[in-house]
């Protein structure tokens, strides 16, 4: 019995000798594999980026680089792959230059004769990096009198990332330059940072307000049901902040915690601009006090007036997006590393909003697009969806 | 010596001739049967002129030996034998000013009185543009409201009074098209006047007589036509202008005196595409006249009933339909009275005179509009200070608004001259009273405070207004006394004219608590003409005299400066505003304060000037250096007021009913606020040097050249300290302090501009035709802003504490904010580089009077590109506007 127990044993191991012996004699195949971003408007070259292909089994590694077509071809053994794309393009809109990463991967996949053509998705940046403006309804809407209501707006933050993220001290702002002007007076500031003219921040020590990942916070301007007073808007009753603006222009809505205004240019009510020229960024600082007490900066607009806005250094914004209309645009208030070019809605009041296109999923959950090039990453003119992703 | 005046054709009596003798200054009027009373002169030469409507005006000299009557011939002027003057020409009196003719006014084609001060020195011609109040400039660049303010417009001897407008409302002025109305506190709307009936006018920029107060800057004087007329029509067009007019003047017999119809309608479109906005203006005036012959002395009677109308019913376009039901109506009529009763003696004692005016105008505006404040949002509806519940505004709803503004207005003068002449120096001293009375009746604004038209406007923490009945407020007086010698000495041939004058006025129906009150302000206003004997020199008869003047002007406060509207300030103390509507809650804390000023004083404008005037045969020179400082205008000063009230705090309530302040925990708040309050500290300095030369016309091309332009020098400062408050909020506050500064930040300013008007005027009296060509050259002007380093001297925290502002505050994060620098290029003289224009009118009068006419301004035009201190290319482009009109007398 021992030995009849012994031969299936033998014979495991001849086969598996038999295996190291056939090792030079593995069956090849001929791979191409297709690189294509989700989003086809995109118009990004797809050549030279290179794929690396990892055997699972041997952990071999080879690259290979894409053609003109977006194609990578070679052969491989087949096996079970990972396939991992990695490339940097160099992208001009208006004669500003940006370098985005282009990256994007296939697990477990199966090489063999039948299994040979892949498509692989692209994304811009590492997928996922943290938090993003998702959207910013500044356009307002129409009442049914045809009337303009813009106390509906709101801007919703989204967490991109694959970690639950605390929102403490997540702050926005928009820029004190508005891209329909002909001259930027803070262009020589650009390069350091965005000067802002309102600064209003989410209260709290660090932990107490945790974001799961693609879940998003809403900041209304007044988060109430605004069918009710406009039948024409939308219901912001679900929103999670309000920036509220203490006199007699403002309600503060009792259900929803208020943001804390640091500044505002303004004595009344901060109303984003409604055609948008006034950019957004998203940014946050470790020492509010100290940041209030040294970035302030002026300078002397083409009327000899002083102007003036606080400094927020490019190092700490987290997410911008520059926003204008497309017939009025002019001059960028933000970097282009901040963010390439810029994002519209055709109209004022027109109920559209600029929203991040979604990019890919991962399990479910949505990956918004963010190249730092608002033309690409956004939608617009968008239907609003506050607190939903498509 | 008596005058007989005829129709040189017809040889019959020509009714209510006025009659001057130039030289002594003394008039008088033909009866109905042509004759004047006899007037007592000194024997000698005495020119004479006559004028009457319908007449060329005619001068004689005479040489008076004994009592006699002489027979003047007067001309119809339908027949042109005379040449016309079309040109401003210098003031025969010793104060500096111009005269303009009828006959000038109709070759401009006036619309309104705006367009002839183009003729005064310094003056040009502008594009008309009557969407917006026209105010008065004199002796500047630029313009400023206490210029405006501070000239008289007298109509037929008595003062036109904008002094009780209260159309202010106070709400946002653009959504009312009040740009076209609103003209509180500054002067006399010069497109309100029309000219057709106009027959002189006479532009006092120097020093004016005694006679003429409640006045800083100058005086115009207007005299309207009286007389027989066949019916007289006008017909205007041009780009933006349409004028109708129709006018005649009735004989009513012997005895029974001419009475004057006159109508017109005017019809401005800013855009002619637009048709649903504009300025109209509709007139009618009637104008009596009567000389009276009793025994011994003679009675004139002149007077006027004058409306004055318009109805904007501006509309907005109905295919646009959100504002379908949109509505904005105006209403303005005003009527108004003068009469003046001149009883003349013809001995020592000359005359009395009686002047009265009294002009009531009911100006009323309705708006009515669908509201949306973009959301929900507080409303403040207290109307007396303290605490209470507010409501929530919804976001849309209907508001209707009514201003009614009624301002009366009230003046009599009496005076009195008499005559002496001992030896070489006579004396003509005129004394007299005057007593001005404004006051409004206007209910002012109506409105739902729950339904407010303009809830926006009343921003946070900021002031707004409460309805106030205008009715409510008390009039202003103004009781006035004057004495005035006019004294000519003649030395051989050296003469010497010279008018002193002193008037006194003090305001009436004014509470003790203001300075102003019981005090007698004082205005000595001294002219002198000193003219040598004639003298030749190189063949050439040369006549030259020289004239100096120097006078205090005091312009006193108008209804709205004295009698400010209190004003409100809103502080939310409570804003719960709960998704569930039954929950709400609103508390306000309201702050009442008043904004007058007790120690308002009369805006004072001291004045002195030089000239010179010189006759060369036939050639006139003249030249005025002025010089005027008024260093207390009327000017908007910031005053802070240190506020506190209550924040009651929410966290953590779960009411099932609205919350209730007494119950809830609270922090204390302090802010610094600031509103505005008339305070005197606009400084106006004027100087300049105004010219004008008339060369005799050069009979071979029938032409004469008038030059005139003037060099003008003006600035404008404030002479009172800056408070400014930064418009922004840092943490959650509004900005905790107020600056002080010494200089008004930016605004002080000098301005300089040169210009010369060469005016070409040819008459072929044979046809009838003039015509006239006007170069306008403008050599160059500038202006530079008065430097200040930007930095406040003191500020003010939320405590009302005063402090001064030190060097390190410069460091201070929040205080530096209070900086209010410009950049070196705003600093800089920004120079306009030479501009010249050329302008022709042509006139063709036909038989009867029939006149055609038509002008087109900036014909051609040289205005090059210019660079300002930022390095931005200027363009100043004048197209060419072009008009005609129509004249015909049936």
């Amino acid at each position: 019995m021992k030995t009849l127990q012994i031969i299936p044993l033998l014979l495991l191991t001849v086969l598996l000798f038999s295996c190291n012996d056939d090792e030079n004699f593995v069956a090849k195949t001929d791979v191409e594999v297709v690189l294509h971003f989700e989003d086809e408007s995109t118009a990004i070259e797809l050549d030279d980026i290179t794929v690396t292909f990892v055997n699972i089994n041997s952990g071999s590694e080879i690259k290979s680089t894409s053609d003109t077509d977006g194609k990578v071809s070679l052969v491989l053994e087949e096996g079970v792959y990972s396939m991992v794309a990695n490339g940097e393009k160099t992208i001009t809109a208006d004669g500003n230059e940006q370098t985005v990463t282009i990256s994007g991967s296939l697990e477990n996949e199966v090489v063999n004769a039948s299994s040979s053509t892949f498509e692989l998705p692209l994304f811009y940046g590492a997928p996922g990096e943290g938090w993003v403006i998702k959207e910013v309804y500044y356009a307002g809407s129409r009442t049914p009198e045809n009337k303009a209501y813009y106390k509906d707006q709101y801007i919703e933050i989204y967490n991109n990332s694959s970690e639950v993220l605390y929102a403490d001290g997540l702050t926005i702002s928009e820029a004190e330059h508005n891209t329909s002007r002909e001259l930027n007076e803070w262009a020589d500031w650009l390069s350091q940072g965005v000067v802002v003219r309102t600064i209003y921040s989410i209260p709290g020590s660090g932990t107490e307000h945790p974001v799961q990942p693609g879940e998003s916070l809403i900041l209304a301007s007044q988060p109430i049901d605004h069918t009710i007073e406009n039948a024409n808007s939308i219901d912001l009753k679900g929103a999670h902040w309000q920036w509220f603006d203490e006199g007699t222009t403002d309600v503060d809505v009792q259900e929803v915690p208020n943001l804390t205004k640091y500044y505002s240019y303004s004595k009344s009510f901060w109303l984003l601009h409604t055609s948008g020229y006034n950019s957004f960024i998203l940014w946050r600082t470790d020492d509010m006090e100290a940041f209030m007490n040294t970035q302030r900066k002026e300078t002397e607009n083409t009327a000899g007036n002083t102007i003036e806005g606080y400094l927020v250094p490019n190092e700490i914004i987290l997410d911008a997006v520059e926003s204008s209309r497309k017939d009025k645009f002019l001059t960028k208030a933000l970097a282009p590393q901040i963010d390439l070019t810029y994002t519209y809605c055709d109209e004022t009041f027109s109920k559209k909003s600029i929203r991040r296109k979604v990019q890919g999923y991962d399990d479910g959950r949505a990956i918004l697009m963010d190249t730092n090039n608002s033309d690409n990453d956004f939608i617009k003119n968008a239907e609003l969806k506050p607190g939903e992703v498509e | 010596m008596s005058t007989h005046i005829i129709d040189e054709k017809s040889d019959e009596p020509v009714p209510f001739a006025a009659i001057i003798f130039t030289k002594v200054n003394v008039g008088t009027y033909a009866a109905y049967n042509g004759i004047t009373l006899p007037v007592k002169l000194r024997k000698g030469n005495h020119e004479i002129q006559v004028s009457c409507i319908g007449y060329n005006t005619t001068s004689a000299i005479v040489t008076l030996t004994a009592d006699t009557t002489i027979t003047i011939k007067l001309q119809s002027d339908d027949i042109n034998i005379n040449e016309v003057v079309v040109t401003a020409t210098d003031n025969d009196g010793p104060g500096s000013g111009s005269k303009i003719n009828r006959k000038a006014i109709e070759h401009i084609q006036a619309s309104s009185f705006a367009d002839v001060m183009q003729l005064v020195p310094g003056g040009k011609s502008q594009e008309p543009d009557l969407s917006k109040v026209n105010s008065i400039s004199l002796r500047q660049v630029g313009s400023d409201v206490n210029t405006a303010l501070g000239t008289a417009f007298i109509m037929d001897g008595a003062p036109i009074s904008n002094e009780a407008n209260m159309l202010a409302p106070g709400g946002t002025i653009s959504d009312l098209k009040l740009d076209n109305r609103t003209n509180v506190s500054n002067g006399t709307d010069m497109r309100s006047i029309p000219t057709d009936q106009i027959e002189s006018i006479e532009v006092i920029q120097g020093i004016p007589s005694v006679v003429h107060g409640d006045l800083s800057s100058g005086a115009i004087i207007i005299n309207q036509r009286h007389g027989i007329t066949p019916w007289q029509g006008r017909i205007k067009s041009d780009a933006r202008n349409k004028l109708f007019s129709l006018g005649k003047g009735i004989d009513l017999g012997q005895k029974a005196g001419t009475i004057n119809f006159n109508g017109d309608y005017l019809i401005f479109n800013s855009d002619p595409r637009n048709p649903y906005e504009g300025y109209q203006r509709y007139t009618f005036s009637s104008r009596y006249f009567n000389h009276l012959q009793l025994a011994n002395s003679s009675v004139n009677i002149k007077g006027n009933l004058s409306y004055t109308g318009s109805a904007d019913k501006d509309r907005n376009d109905p295919e646009i339909d959100d504002q379908a039901n949109d509505l904005f109506r105006t209403n303005y009529n005003s009527l108004s009275y003068t009469l003046n009763t001149e009883w003349n003696f013809y001995s020592w004692f000359q005359h009395v005179k009686l002047s009265s005016r009294a002009s009531y105008a009911s100006n009323e505006l309705y708006r009515q509009k669908f509201i949306s404040n973009g959301g929900p949002m507080p409303a403040p509806i207290n109307t007396t200070a303290g605490e209470s519940y507010g409501i929530y505004l919804p976001a849309t709803f209907e508001a209707f608004y009514r201003m009614v503004d009624k301002p009366l207005s009230v003046f009599n003068q009496l005076s009195a001259r008499m005559v002496s002449a001992t030896g070489a120096i006579s004396h003509s001293i005129v004394g007299g009273l005057e007593w001005r009375y404004d006051r409004n009746l206007g209910q002012g604004e109506i409105y739902d405070l729950e339904r407010p038209m303009y809830p926006s406007f009343k921003g946070s923490y900021s002031v707004s207004t409460r309805p106030r009945d205008l009715s409510s407020i008390p009039s202003v007086q103004k009781l006035a006394f004057f004495a005035e010698d006019n004294m000519n000495a003649s030395f051989r041939e050296h003469k010497i004219d010279a008018q002193l004058g002193v008037r006194g006025t003090s305001l009436l129906n004014l509470s003790d608590t203001y300075n102003m009150s019981g005090k007698i302000y004082l205005e000595p206003r001294l002219n002198m003409q000193y003219t040598l004997p004639d003298f030749s020199l190189n063949k050439r008869n040369v006549q030259l005299s020289i004239h100096g003047g120097i006078g205090q002007h005091y312009k006193f406060p108008t209804l709205n400066q004295l009698h400010p509207n209190e004003l409100f300030f809103d502080l939310v103390q409570l804003n719960y505003y709960s998704q569930y509507p039954d929950l709400r809650s609103l508390h306000i804390k309201t702050i009442v304060e008043d904004p007058t000023n007790f120690e308002l004083q009369p805006a004072s404008n001291l004045k002195w000037e030089l000239s010179m005037h010189l006759k060369v045969d036939d050639h006139l020179f003249y030249m005025t250096y002025f010089n005027e400082r008024m260093d207390n205008g009327f000017v908007t000063q910031n005053q802070w007021l240190s506020q506190s009230y209550r924040l009651y705090n929410t966290d953590g309530l779960n009411p099932v009913a609205p919350p209730q302040v007494g119950d809830l925990p609270y922090t204390n708040t302090q802010i610094i606020n600031t509103y505005g309050q008339t305070h005197n500290g606009a400084g106006v300095h004027k100087e300049g040097l105004e010219y004008q030369m008339t060369f005799a016309r050069f009979n071979s091309i029938n032409t004469r050249l008038t030059v005139n332009g003037a060099w003008f020098n003006t600035t404008y400062q404030s002479n009172i300290y800056q408070v400014y408050h930064p418009n922004r909020v840092i943490n959650n506050q509004p900005f905790p302090y107020v600056g002080i500064y010494d200089a008004s930040i930016g605004s002080d300013r000098t301005l300089q501009q040169c210009n010369t008007n060469f005016q070409f005027d040819t008459q072929i009296t044979r046809l009838g035709l003039i015509f006239t060509s006007t170069i306008e050259c403008t050599w160059f002007s500038n202006s530079e802003n008065h430097t200040t380093d930007g930095w406040p001297i003191a500020y003010i925290d939320v405590y009302g504490h005063k402090q001064v502002f030190n060097e390190q505050d410069k460091n201070d994060p929040i205080l530096e904010q209070l900086y209010l620098g410009k950049n070196d290029e705003y600093f800089h003289r920004l120079n306009e580089p030479f501009g010249t224009n050329l302008n022709i009118r042509v006139s063709k009068q036909f038989k009867k009077g029939h006149n055609l006419s038509f002008y087109v301004n900036n014909l051609i035009s040289y205005y090059p590109d210019y660079y300002n201190n930022y390095h931005r290319r200027i363009q100043r482009i004048n197209q060419p506007y072009f008009g005609m009109e129509l004249n015909i007398n049936i």
